[in-house]
């Protein structure tokens, strides 16, 4: 008797678990003070690359994301696929609009979280009538964003999970690749110039965080910020390894990346060493714009396939040649 | 010209005389009937507006939290926070451009003036994108401010340096200022920050995203007393279409009567810039618009303009809505979709006119 009154006590407690979790409270990157009264479960998100894959990431999925217009007017999760496998057509997510998001369909699901981008244009004032609304600078990178969703969440099991596999990763990596040796420059070609970021997103921060050094234009750029400049500068930007990231979601690919680049300097690959040594790689746009520890990880090994040792006598790969293999 | 902006009254236009105590009023039959189904217009698109949205709303409960009883909980919110500001914003922004755009046109002479065209549009946009660049995360309460500001100086500033000039030279003065307001937006665009430069895009193609009551409120406060101003000055504006000479000889005092009316037209468009950032079209087309209908005096027509650039919004920002949902057009860009071929179309119908 007494041992199944306990047991129905402990199952009781059990149950009851969830109803008194504790309250959150969260200082957003507005400085905003924000509580929610247990770990957020119903979430919309105001941003797909930023907040919906974090999320996805962390195992909190969201109920509803902002998204991206395909030309066949499908709506998808820019970069979510490639990095999660989830998007619209395969999850429960709903659309709720492109550069506008629709407000009433948002209130219409009723959440219990809203997360939003400092650099939406969303106000959100209007967001926190509807939910409690957090807002994330993803500018202060994957590891910081991901805090506080986890916080938000209560997820930070997931966070410190997540967070220690690209802790290794990249101690495997600079045990590897001696970073402080290498110096690296990352751009892009943008409208007849280039555009350079001081770190730019997922890519920049594997860079900074193993300790590459860079090329003193990048170094002159202010945190968190870019600059563009004329193709003069192309010799300032040279260095041992150069990561360009193109356009990964257009038919063309990477060829229209060096066309680009081909257009403003005709043979610009004899004007530096890093692609003259075979050492201008061209990185997906879609997995180096992307704050997730995904993208990371892939940035890792990407840097470590790049800059990695190689063996005496290693020439880069030829094109493919086309030829058919015979057949046993 | 002055036949296309002056039309004489018809002589067997019906007039209906009003008359209380030592005051009395003409108005035109027509004109009032015309004005009359234009406001049952608007209250349509009121209707419709409340109801139509990703979570249609019946009659019976809009009705209801019109009479401010309990209705559910998302249903107070989309009404009360995003349908009912949205749509008196857009009633407002549209209303204040069209009046502004009527009475500029009148005054001037120049059936394609429109306040926008002196630099007061890009001088407010050119301070609240500056806002929204250096300080993103500034209440929205004080954009509207920040473009009062600066719709305000550029329309200063231009009746300085015209003052005493011809209408026309008034205008070309208003380009020229207008032109280096927009270089200084574009290197202002041109040198931000890509994340940045989305809001401020958003913002400049007219959003009313932000619509919110102390917006609406703000409105008001602009709208209400410059309505009532109009409508005084238009009785001594039409006499101006009798001539300098002659409306000097019934009293008129041009200068002071013209500062009024261009000084009320920038007041209006700095007041719908700050609110709903850069709408086009409905300064020029409304008071186009309004010439197909019957003729009536000048009060009668700035009246029928107004309604006319309130529902032009409304619908636009309700198409932009509803068309392609959960995709929102910011009512700038469904504005353009529907002004431009209308504007277009006015223009052909009245090319032997202008």
């Amino acid at each position: 008797m007494i041992r199944s009154g306990l047991l129905t006590l402990i199952l009781a407690a059990l149950v009851m678990a969830p109803a008194v979790a504790r309250a959150v409270t969260i200082v957003d990157d507005r400085g905003r003070t924000v509580t929610l009264t247990r770990p957020a479960e119903r979430i919309v998100s105001d941003y797909d690359i930023d907040v919906t894959i974090p999320l996805i990431e962390l195992g909190a999925m969201p109920i509803a994301s902002h998204g991206r217009l395909a030309g066949d007017g499908k709506p998808y999760l820019r970069s979510s696929k490639l990095l999660t496998g989830i998007d619209f057509d395969n999850s429960d997510i709903a659309f709720i609009g492109a550069a506008e998001i629709d407000l009433e369909a948002v209130a219409a699901l009723k959440p219990d979280l809203i997360v939003t981008e400092i650099s939406r244009a969303t106000p959100v004032e209007k967001l926190e009538k509807l939910a409690p609304t957090i807002v994330i600078n993803s500018d202060l990178g994957a590891p910081h964003v991901y805090a506080l969703l986890a916080a938000a969440t209560g997820k930070e099991a997931e966070f410190k999970r997540l967070d220690s596999r690209y802790r290794a990763q990249l101690a495997l990596m600079k045990a590897e690749v001696q970073p402080e040796k290498h110096v690296v420059s990352v751009f892009q070609p943008l409208r007849g110039k280039l555009n350079v970021y001081q770190s730019y997103r997922a890519i920049g921060q594997v860079l900074r965080d193993a300790g590459f050094r860079f090329p003193p234009l990048i170094d002159d750029i202010p945190e968190g910020q870019s600059i563009v400049v004329s193709t003069e500068r192309l010799p300032d930007l040279d260095a041992d390894v150069i990561f360009d990231p193109y356009r990964s979601d257009r038919k063309q690919g990477a060829r229209a990346e060096i066309a680009a680049m081909e257009r403003m300097v005709p043979g610009f690959c004899r004007f530096l060493s890093a692609c003259r040594n075979g050492r201008y790689i061209l990185i997906p746009r879609e997995e180096a714009i992307s704050n997730s520890y995904a993208a990371l990880s892939r940035m890792v090994a990407i840097v470590q396939t790049a800059l990695g040792p190689r063996p005496p006598g290693y020439r880069t790969a030829p094109e493919p040649t086309g030829l058919a293999i015979p057949a046993r | 010209m002055s036949r296309f902006l002056m039309p004489p009254p018809a002589r067997n236009a019906r007039r209906l005389a009003l008359r209380l105590g030592p005051f009395s009023t003409r108005l035109a039959v027509r004109g009032l009937a015309a004005n009359l189904l234009l406001a049952s217009y608007l209250l349509l698109v009121v209707w419709l507006g409340l109801s139509l949205g990703s979570r249609p709303i019946p009659l019976a409960t809009i009705l209801a939290w019109l009479r401010l009883e309990q209705v559910n909980d998302t249903d107070s919110i989309i009404l009360g926070s995003l349908r009912a500001p949205r749509l008196c914003l857009s009633m407002l922004s549209g209303a204040m451009l069209a009046l502004s755009g009527a009475l500029t046109q009148h005054v001037t002479r120049n059936g394609l003036a429109d306040p926008g065209l002196i630099g007061v549009r890009s001088a407010a946009a050119l301070l609240i994108v500056a806002l929204i660049l250096a300080w993103p995360q500034a209440p929205l309460a004080l954009r509207p401010v920040v473009g009062l500001a600066g719709g305000l100086l550029a329309g200063l500033v231009v009746g300085l340096l015209a003052r005493g000039a011809s209408p026309l030279k008034f205008v070309m003065i208003g380009f020229g200022i207008s032109w280096c307001l927009s270089s200084a937006l574009v290197i202002l665009l041109a040198s931000a920050d890509i994340r940045s430069l989305q809001r401020a895009m958003m913002w400049l193609a007219g959003s009313l995203e932000g619509a919110d009551w102390p917006a609406v409120r703000l409105a008001l406060v602009v709208f209400v007393p410059t309505a009532i101003a109009c409508l005084g000055l238009a009785r001594q504006a039409e006499l101006l279409d009798l001539g300098a000479a002659t409306a000097s000889a019934l009293g008129i005092n041009q200068t002071r009567l013209h500062v009024a009316c261009l000084a009320i037209a920038v007041l209006l468009v700095a007041t719908s810039v700050s609110v709903a950032g850069g709408l086009g079209f409905v300064g020029l087309v409304a008071p186009h618009m309004a010439r197909f209908l019957p003729r009536q005096g000048l009060a009668g027509r700035l009246i029928c303009a107004t309604l006319i650039g309130a529902l032009l919004v409304m619908v636009a920002d309700l198409a932009g809505n509803v068309a392609f949902a959960p995709i929102r057009l910011p009512v700038g860009i469904s504005l353009a979709a529907i002004g431009a071929p209308v504007l277009i179309l006015l223009l052909w119908l009245r090319r032997n006119r202008i």
